[in-house]
């Protein structure tokens, strides 16, 4: 038997002939010479009828396979196949009967276009997209930072966990690229509250996933590109360089800071206090670098103690001569969240339009180039407490008619082409969560608009389905909207911020007894274990692992080096602790994995006894607790 | 007018110039034929074999069978394929059994059958592919398809890792 089959790797030409193809066969954008389309299009056709574990496994046999099966078009379809939207959409035409029952091809491109959260020029990895879909989700929990064993060694770097050690809290996170924003490290850098900054490993590539590998000595937003963090302590500003680990510079403020913008090299940083918000631009202060790592070498140090100096000494004049001035006034409420939003259409570059939410009921918008000058606000009504943005626009018609697939194709298209910007806040509305969109115009210093705060008439407020509790954070998350809730939820909600995708419980940071029920302990413990969320954390804060750049990035390069996938992952911060989010069909790493494996075995029993105890006495508490409060009630409210 | 078609022969010209002759309602299965005889006139096919150029006579000769035993079923048109899809990969026994060909032959009629425009025998032939790559390890699929391995270890490690959400659990 010839081994010519067109499933052969390095067959070079086209199986049979020059044919013409069928009208219905699609054109394929992959320049993919050696591969005739028909070919190609068979092959994605046999592919449709295969389950994931077969379609993972196939990617393992050849480059030429990895390739095909990745196929975005293959994946985007399956998306929307199993997606909450299709299901909608198929139940209101099934009762409606509306349209035909069966779609026609034409009708199915239209509704793929309706559906596709996507925009142009934005690039999605639909493989990638699918699995965060529809991938099983697991829950990791990062090494947690003990208080260190004075062990006499001093080098600071010991942190042996002794028995009754209580782990150091993070109070907050920020995300740190050391090799740049395009390359694989990503670290978790946390201020700690015994004054001393932590870093974990997010991806991996340095040690283990989810383990620290560096602290500082006991004693703050990130700046990958110059390897700098910000830490807000009360009210001051510290800037820290990343590479050391130690503090270059300071800032002070007249009220505790309650709120810091992203930091990014191209625009100063924005801060936010209680009676104002400032513009802190730590480029003014410092020495022109183009690369920080080698200046950083270079330092030895003295130099560094009088750069310390000279930057403290110069921000102190700073203060001095006014730097204040650059401040817009607020009435005392706290600003909670700050964002610069992008230039349409472009994800990684800023444009000089700054918004500000906080305990009051308007979003501020501020010009960076007019900037104690406030351009104008938008009403929200809501308890906002964090924001992100997209740099795509959103116009609330639209959104609508495309969830009940109304659109034509060229309406679609033409909606998405429309240049504007998406503003995406979240908090809390009459005790309920809401989750709110502002479509935001194109350039917001055209004033002819004359709309306040750039609005173009097109606000979503989501207070109906978005959570039953308050939302704590918002994050852009691939081609969803990710967010976390007061009742310890990360739910994925599409673009239109109305359909939700998929939602996970993040649970308890603790190793759940359920895992250790080959001791026979479910009984004692199942009376218990259904009283809900005893010990579950909430995220209050997320953040995607793959920073806006990449992700544009990753575009451009789809010909040259392939780019990992599957390593979008989100991190979570519960107010202690640090976690993450994965899309993995493994189990997610738990805090205690990282501690000592030659503690020996009776310490841990012992330990785990300890903590079963402490355990089922505070449930008991609880439990006496809730009764109490129940039989309160019930003289109070009869 | 119906009488008269289900009788009428046509003859269908291989690459290789072999002549097969069968009855217009099989050929018409295929929705090639069947747009070029719309096309054609009943004249001009009754005078004159349709050339096939692309599918050489012992392919041309399967998809015939084919045809001839799927002659009664409903005609599904082009577009509804959707529900039955991605769901199930069961194809029926007489297929089966006429599926059970060398591979060069299977993928020969894939490509006919898509050339053709037969949308039931295309998706007979991808499902029955389907099910030679199901539950397979990639070195058994590589060994079934001949496909050689131009992974290093180290890529094909990193694969592995991005895919671990679609392992069994």
């Amino acid at each position: 038997m010839s081994t010519c089959d067109p499933l052969l790797p390095d067959r070079q030409d086209p199986p049979v002939g020059n044919r013409t193809s069928p009208a219905s066969r699609r054109q394929t954008h992959e320049a993919n010479g050696m591969l005739n389309s028909e070919v190609r299009e068979i092959l994605l056709q046999i592919f449709s009828y295969l389950d994931p574990p077969s379609l993972t496994t196939l990617q393992l046999t050849s480059r030429r396979f990895l390739n095909l099966v990745r196929d975005d078009n293959l994946w985007r379809f399956r998306c929307l196949e199993e997606s909450s939207f299709l299901a909608t959409l198929d139940r209101r035409r099934r009762i409606l009967r509306d349209g035909p029952p069966r779609p026609t091809e034409r009708e199915r491109v239209r509704i793929m276009a309706n559906w596709d959260p996507s925009f142009p020029g934005e690039h999605v990895s639909w493989y990638e997209e699918y699995v965060q879909r529809h991938g099983p989700v697991a829950v990791n929990w990062f090494q947690l930072p003990y208080p260190y064993h004075d062990d006499g060694g001093g080098d600071g770097m010991n942190q042996r966990k002794t028995p009754d050690a209580v782990p150091t809290e993070a109070r907050g996170f920020a995300l740190y690229y050391p090799d740049g924003e395009l390359a694989e490290s990503v670290l978790a850098v946390a201020p700690l509250s015994d004054g001393g900054v932590c870093l974990w490993d997010v991806a991996g590539t340095r040690g283990r996933k989810g383990a620290i590998i560096a602290r500082s000595r006991p004693g703050l937003f990130v700046d990958s590109q110059l390897h700098r963090a910000y830490f807000a302590v009360q009210r001051f500003l510290v800037e820290v360089d990343l590479l050391r680990l130690a503090v270059v510079g300071d800032a002070s403020f007249p009220t505790s800071i309650t709120a810091l913008s992203p930091a990014s090299p191209s625009v100063p940083l924005t801060v936010g206090e209680r009676y104002g918000i400032h513009l802190y631009d730590y480029r003014s202060n410092a020495p022109p670098r183009d690369d920080t790592r080698e200046v950083v070498q270079s330092y030895d140090s003295t130099r560094t103690k009088d750069f310390v100096k000279h930057r403290l000494h110069q921000d102190l004049l700073d203060m001095k001569v006014g730097k204040l001035k650059q401040c817009a006034r607020l009435s005392g409420d706290s600003p909670l969240s700050i964002v610069h939003l992008q230039q349409p259409g472009r994800e990684a570059d800023l444009s000089d339009d700054i918004y500000v939410a906080g305990r009051f009921s308007n979003i501020l918008h501020y010009d960076r180039r007019k900037f104690p000058a406030p351009r104008g606000s938008i009403h929200s009504g809501a308890r906002l407490c964090a924001m992100t943005s997209l740099p795509y626009p959103f116009s609330v018609v639209n959104s609508e008619l495309r969830r009940r697939a109304e659109l034509s194709l060229e309406e679609v298209e033409k909606s998405k082409l429309s240049g504007g910007r998406t503003l995406i806040a979240c908090g809390e509305y009459n005790t309920k969560g809401s989750l709110e969109l502002y479509g935001l115009a194109k350039e917001s210093d055209s004033d002819a608009s004359g709309t306040p705060g750039g609005l173009q008439n097109s606000t979503l407020k989501n207070r109906q389905t978005c959570s039953p509790s308050k939302v704590l954070s918002v994050a852009c998350h691939g081609t969803r909207i990710a967010l976390s809730d007061g009742s310890g939820y990360i739910r994925w909600f599409e673009r239109e911020g109305f359909t939700e995708v998929r939602r996970c419980h993040i649970g308890s940071s603790e190793r759940c007894h359920a895992s250790q029920g080959e001791n026979g302990e479910e009984e004692g413990t199942s009376v218990f274990a259904s009283a809900p969320g005893s010990s579950d954390e909430l995220a209050r804060k997320l953040l995607p692992t793959r920073p806006a750049v990449a992700a544009a990035a990753a575009g451009g390069d789809r010909h040259g080096g392939r780019h990992r996938v599957n390593n979008n992952d989100l991190v979570f911060w519960t107010g202690e602790k640090l976690g993450l989010v994965t899309f993995s069909a493994r189990p997610g790493f738990w805090s205690e994995d990282f501690e000592d494996e030659q503690e020996d075995e009776h310490m841990r029993a012992e330990e785990r006894e300890r903590r079963e105890y402490s355990d089922m006495m505070r449930r008991a508490l609880e439990r006496q607790a809730d009764e109490v409060r129940f039989m309160g009630s019930l003289g109070l409210d009869i | 007018m119906a009488a008269d078609k289900s009788s009428q022969r046509v003859t269908l010209a291989s690459n290789e110039g072999t002549h097969i002759e069968v009855d217009r309602v099989v050929a018409e299965r295929s929705m090639l034929i069947k747009n070029l005889i719309e096309d054609l006139g009943d004249d001009a096919i009754e005078s004159q074999p349709i050339p096939i150029p692309n599918v050489n006579d012992p392919v041309l000769r399967k998809v015939v069978e084919w045809c001839e035993h799927h002659r009664n079923d409903a005609q599904t048109s082009a577009d509804d394929d959707n529900d039955n899809r991605k769901k199930t990969t069961d194809i029926d026994e007489w297929d089966q059994k006429f599926m059970q060909v060398d591979q060069e032959m299977l993928f020969e009629i894939i490509l006919a059958a898509n050339y053709l425009d037969i949308k039931a025998l295309l998706d007979v032939g991808c499902k029955t592919v389907a099910n030679m790559i199901k539950g397979k390890s990639p070195e058994e699929i590589r060994k079934t398809f001949n496909i050689t391995n131009d992974f290093t270890p180290e890529e094909e490690e990193q694969i592995r890792r991005e895919n671990e959400w679609a392992e069994d659990r």
